[in-house]
């Protein structure tokens, strides 16, 4: 059942597909000396993909956020492959916004008709352009890289910030966006390790719109219409951003790393510390419902680390006090609900 | 006032009461009362058991004739947002975009196109389901559980309850359909309206 429903839909059909996809291209390009877009469709067809084998062929006309999505991300890939026909590794920063704001008008579509007024609208639209397009001008540079080839810690890093974020987004309520994210994710892979093989960076500048475009929607979805939270999606949009770090130091490598732990931490301690919930097969991991102690009693338990009650212990020999201090200041404060 | 006259006039009230209470009502719109009618769902689970959950928040109105019963309507309106499963996270699961996809989606609507009776206060309701944006035709067997006035006001009140199966993945909810979640779901709706 767990290879039928997760590993088939989820890792090997995107990872197959990607990888026709960027062969595809590749020889395309070869014959005709022209770049190759090769990552762009690797990537649209690992998100279509688990897209199709997760939910089926998106409506048309869509209805549905992430069955538009599923046309944006195709038309940007398309629009790459195109430039990268002409022989154009990047593409106008113009077009960049053009797909970053039909991503936004696409996706929220049904919070701008049903929930915001005029105003509101404009205000989050704006905004949101603002930062998506720069996302979009970190992934540029990241794929850019200034044609220095990605070491093996460049790359997983940014494997691990794009496969973060697909963690991040299976906590938040919505395993189905989180499972696209992932099939992204192993687009992604597939990309970087041909490069690795091939010597070569696999990316191009223009690719960085169709990665914008796929994990800037979802990121979108998941906030607004499932439980992503503003400090755990801002988290991840930070991890993005500190990709575009000059690569020549380590520390700025890894550097994408650290908000990404955080977002993922928080949002497992979150998840773990949650009383009495035994939705879903977790009984190993969380409290019992029995023993929840109160705030002031978790405190003190997350700065004792020989006080832990036998039942409450994750792993023999764990400790997480950020467990505690989450738990804490979420009973202290309602509005710090967004934890 | 003789004693006899009294009994009869007090004779002759009762019966007009009982006479008006027991009388059928006439061609009217009635509006659901949400706080005692119930929306519940039943779904399989790792086709094991029967799971139970409830909408809290149901909205419609009834046009019910009961002289003429085909020329009767109804319009019910589900917040997909006050699904209730008794439990936090799983409701958060249930309004996420894995399965109603509340805050895209914020109603499930159904609204008849016509109604056959079948006798016994029997009645065959089709209509338009719309759910997930995805709008189906559905026909379901609808009863009239009762009718009579409030007495706690001057409101006339009806009841009815249909039962019904949709195939959710016709609607687009596809997620954990199969043998961990059936695709079937049972629809119990139990209206009670008013009319002034």
């Amino acid at each position: 059942m767990l290879f039928r429903t997760l590993i088939l839909p989820g890792v090997l059909l995107p990872a197959l597909f990607a990888a026709l996809a960027y062969g595809f291209s590749t020889s395309l390009a070869r014959r005709s000396r022209a770049t190759s877009g090769a990552g762009a469709l690797a990537l649209a067809a690992a998100f279509l993909t688990t897209f199709v084998a997760l939910t089926g062929w998106p409506r048309w006309p869509p209805v549905e956020a992430t069955q538009r999505l599923f046309f944006v991300v195709a038309l940007a890939a398309l629009i790459v492959w195109g430039f990268a026909l002409r022989g154009r590794a990047r593409l106008p920063w113009l077009l960049h916004a053009g797909l970053v704001a039909l991503v936004l008008g696409l996706v929220l579509e049904s919070q701008i008709e049903n929930r915001w007024s005029v105003l509101q609208s404009i205000g989050w639209l704006v905004a949101l352009l603002v930062l998506a397009m720069v996302v979009d001008w970190a992934l540029v540079i990241s794929f850019r890289g200034d044609g220095i080839r990605d070491g093996l810690l460049g790359i997983l890093v940014r494997l691990a910030v794009v496969g973060g974020s697909a963690g991040v987004l299976g906590l938040s309520q919505s395993a189905r966006l989180a499972q696209i994210a992932g099939g992204l994710a192993c687009g992604m892979t597939v990309v970087e390790i041909a490069g690795w093989f091939e010597r070569r960076r696999p990316w191009q500048p223009a690719d960085a719109a169709v990665l914008n475009s796929a994990l800037v929607g979802l990121l979108l979805a998941g906030y607004f219409y499932a439980g992503l939270t503003p400090l755990t999606a801002g988290l991840v949009l930070l991890a993005f951003l500190l990709l575009a770090l000059p690569q020549e130091r380590w520390w700025a490598r890894l550097a994408p790393l650290l908000p990404l732990a955080l977002a993922l931490g928080i949002v497992v301690a979150a998840f773990l510390t949650e009383e009495d919930d035994p939705y879903g097969d977790y009984s190993a991991l969380t409290l019992p419902a029995a023993r929840a102690p109160s705030a002031e009693a978790r405190w003190q338990r997350a700065w004792s680390p020989g006080s832990l009650p036998e039942g409450a212990r994750l792993r023999e020999g764990t400790r997480l006090p950020v467990v505690g201090v989450v738990s804490c200041v979420r009973e202290a404060s309602p509005s710090l609900q967004c934890i | 006032m003789t004693p006899s006259v009294r009994l009869a006039k007090s004779a002759l009230l009762g019966i007009t009461a009982a006479l008006l209470i027991a009388l059928p009502a006439a061609a009217a719109t009635y509006s659901v009362d949400g706080t005692h009618s119930s929306a519940i769902f039943r779904i399989k689970h790792f086709g094991s058991s029967n799971f139970y959950g409830v909408f809290r928040e149901v909205l419609g109105t009834i046009h019910y004739d009961p002289a003429k019963p085909d020329a009767s309507s109804i319009e019910v309106t589900i917040k997909a947002e006050s699904v209730d499963t008794r439990n936090q996270r799983r409701d958060g699961h249930a309004k996420s975009p894995d399965f109603l996809n509340a805050a895209q989606f914020p109603n499930i609507t159904f609204k008849s196109t016509s109604v056959k009776p079948l006798g016994d206060d029997r009645f065959e309701v089709t209509g338009a389901l719309t759910l997930l944006g995805v709008t189906k035709t559905i026909t379901a067997t609808a009863e009239k559980v009762g009718e009579g006035k409030s007495p706690q006001s001057d409101t006339q009140l009806v009841g009815f309850e249909a039962r019904f199966v949709v195939d959710r993945t016709d609607f687009g909810m596809g997620f954990m359909a199969g043998p961990m979640l059936g695709k079937e779901v049972t629809l119990i709706i139990s209206l009670e309206a008013g009319s002034h």
